[in-house]
């Protein structure tokens, strides 16, 4: 998996492309841990170009999820497509962590 | 590890001197004890040697390249083709300065070469290098070795979850219910399991779960909910309050990001339904009797343990004598590794309609054939459970 990232005001998006698995733990977790310093009120992880995710890359997503609360910030998931997308329905995540196409 | 302790061990290390001067011998035993290394073993040829070396394998081996009757270059080739002595570093001394001479001491099996005349210093650090590499390889292998040992003793506790023959066969016996199953973890442990929870004369709870993740941490959260389901699951009034309770638990115990995909289902034979809660598990799918059509259940649901204010609605079905429900991991569907092939629920459902025809046989494997092409290894942990319901109980309804 890679990524850019943009930030406008108080809102930094990750967009992630390729596929997000459990190798790509220490890549997410830096970005986990890039939000105390952000000073940020929304996030939003674009999934547009991700064309594949495993259980373990949803459970970052909840990781960055719980994270991003305990400093007030939003999380919202975008764009999922194909398998990702049923990924996130089929564990109702998509109501939980808040997506938008 | 211990400094000191490795430290001492490098100087108790068995060294073996090969060599037919008393003179050098003499030169190098001193040298190694001025080093600390006293265990050293001294043999004046190379027969003499390969006898030290079958009564015990030294640690280190420094030997000298001319020697009557044989010479470092056989001894060197003699002592590779011993048994465990494939690893032993061997030094060799040598006052020979061609660059073809030295290359050939290499292709015969030593080590490291020393030029005579020997450096006190030069051969201490050797020495010390070669020991220090040997020990650590050797902890390695022990440790790797012993962690092999402990993984196949639990992969064996793993299978030991799983219901066994006699389980299946209470099961047909009481239920007039038919159940297979297929298992795999992808390491030798993994998060997947299946359960069964007979309830009363017509009623039986079937359960199945996959963890986050897999291996040792996957397969012990597997252990902990299998205890408490067994202890539990009969307590619950409906497959919808289970795996409420089971989200609560599983909250309090497992760290963020860490969850498991859950599907119960209660067959009740009497009044011929079957109701089931899910917990982001893969589409459950019924076979119905003499029909091709495939009728796929609701898996939705919020994993178990993400959040405790997740609810669980208890969904229903009918479920008739000769219909067949296929129970399965993720593995075969959400997969990426070179080699695997996903297969979408349109592809299992065409399968369970082609092996209802054909009494249900090869299902297993014609689906992991497909899933698998090529290999063998999978990337995540593979469970598959297809329970048939002939309609004969032991009540003959």
């Amino acid at each position: 998996m890679d990524y850019t990232a943009t930030q406008n005001d108080a809102t930094a998006t990750y967009h992630l492309r390729g596929s997000f698995t459990f190798e790509d733990n220490p890549r997410f977790r830096a970005i986990i841990q890039s939000i105390p310093e952000q000073k940020i009120k929304s996030l939003v992880v674009d999934l547009a170009a991700v064309d594949f995710m495993d259980s373990a890359a949803l459970g970052m997503l909840l990781l960055l999820h719980d994270e991003a609360k305990q400093h007030n910030a939003r999380v919202t998931v975008a764009n999922p497509v194909g398998q990702v997308r049923k990924l996130l329905e089929i564990s109702m995540l998509d109501t939980y962590l808040g997506i938008k196409s | 590890m211990n400094v000191i302790h490795f430290q001492k061990r490098l100087q108790d290390s068995r060294i073996l001197m090969v060599d037919d001067s008393e003179y050098s011998v003499f030169l190098v035993t001193e040298i190694l004890k001025n080093g600390g290394y006293t265990n050293v073993a001294i043999a004046s040829s190379g027969a003499a040697a390969l006898d030290s070396i079958s009564a015990q394998i030294p640690d280190l081996i420094i030997a000298d390249v001319l020697m009557p009757e044989m010479d470092g270059f056989e001894l060197c080739r003699r002592i590779r083709a011993l048994p465990h002595c494939a690893d032993i570093p061997i030094i060799v001394e040598t006052a020979m300065h061609s660059q073809e001479e030295r290359v050939n001491i290499f292709r015969h099996g030593a080590t490291d070469l020393m030029v005579k005349p020997l450096n006190p210093v030069e051969l201490l650090a050797r020495v010390r290098i070669h020991l220090e590499k040997k020990h650590l390889m050797q902890d390695l292998q022990n440790y790797q070795h012993r962690v092999e040992g402990e993984l196949s003793d639990a992969r064996k506790m793993q299978f030991a979850l799983l219901p066994d023959d006699d389980a299946l066969k209470a099961c047909r016996m009481r239920y007039g219910l038919k159940l297979s199953q297929y298992y795999d973890p992808s390491e030798k442990v993994g998060g997947d399991f299946w359960m069964l929870h007979p309830l009363d004369e017509n009623r039986v709870l079937m359960t199945i779960c996959d963890f986050s993740g897999h291996g040792v941490t996957a397969a012990m959260n597997c252990f902990r909910l299998h205890a408490v389901l067994h202890q539990q699951a009969a307590q619950y009034e409906t497959p919808g309050t289970l795996l409420s309770g089971l989200n609560q638990f599983l909250f309090s115990l497992l760290p963020v990001g860490h969850y498991a995909t859950f599907c119960a289902l209660l067959i009740d034979t009497n009044k011929r339904r079957m109701t089931y809660a899910a917990a982001g598990s893969p589409t459950p799918m019924i076979h119905r009797a003499g029909n091709t059509q495939v009728e796929k259940l609701n898996g939705r649901g919020i994993p178990l343990g993400i959040t405790p204010d997740a609810t669980y609605e208890t969904r229903e079905t009918e479920f008739h004598p000769g219909d067949a429900l296929f129970l399965y991991s993720d593995a075969i569907t959400d997969c990426h590794a070179p080699g695997l092939v996903a297969l979408s629920e349109e592809v299992i459902a065409e399968q369970l309609s082609l092996h209802a025809k054909k009494e249900w046989n090869d299902l297993f494997t014609s689906l992991m054939k497909m899933h698998q092409p090529a290999t063998q290894q999978h990337t995540d942990d593979v469970t598959l459970v297809l329970c048939q319901w002939n309609g004969i109980s032991a009540h003959g309804k």
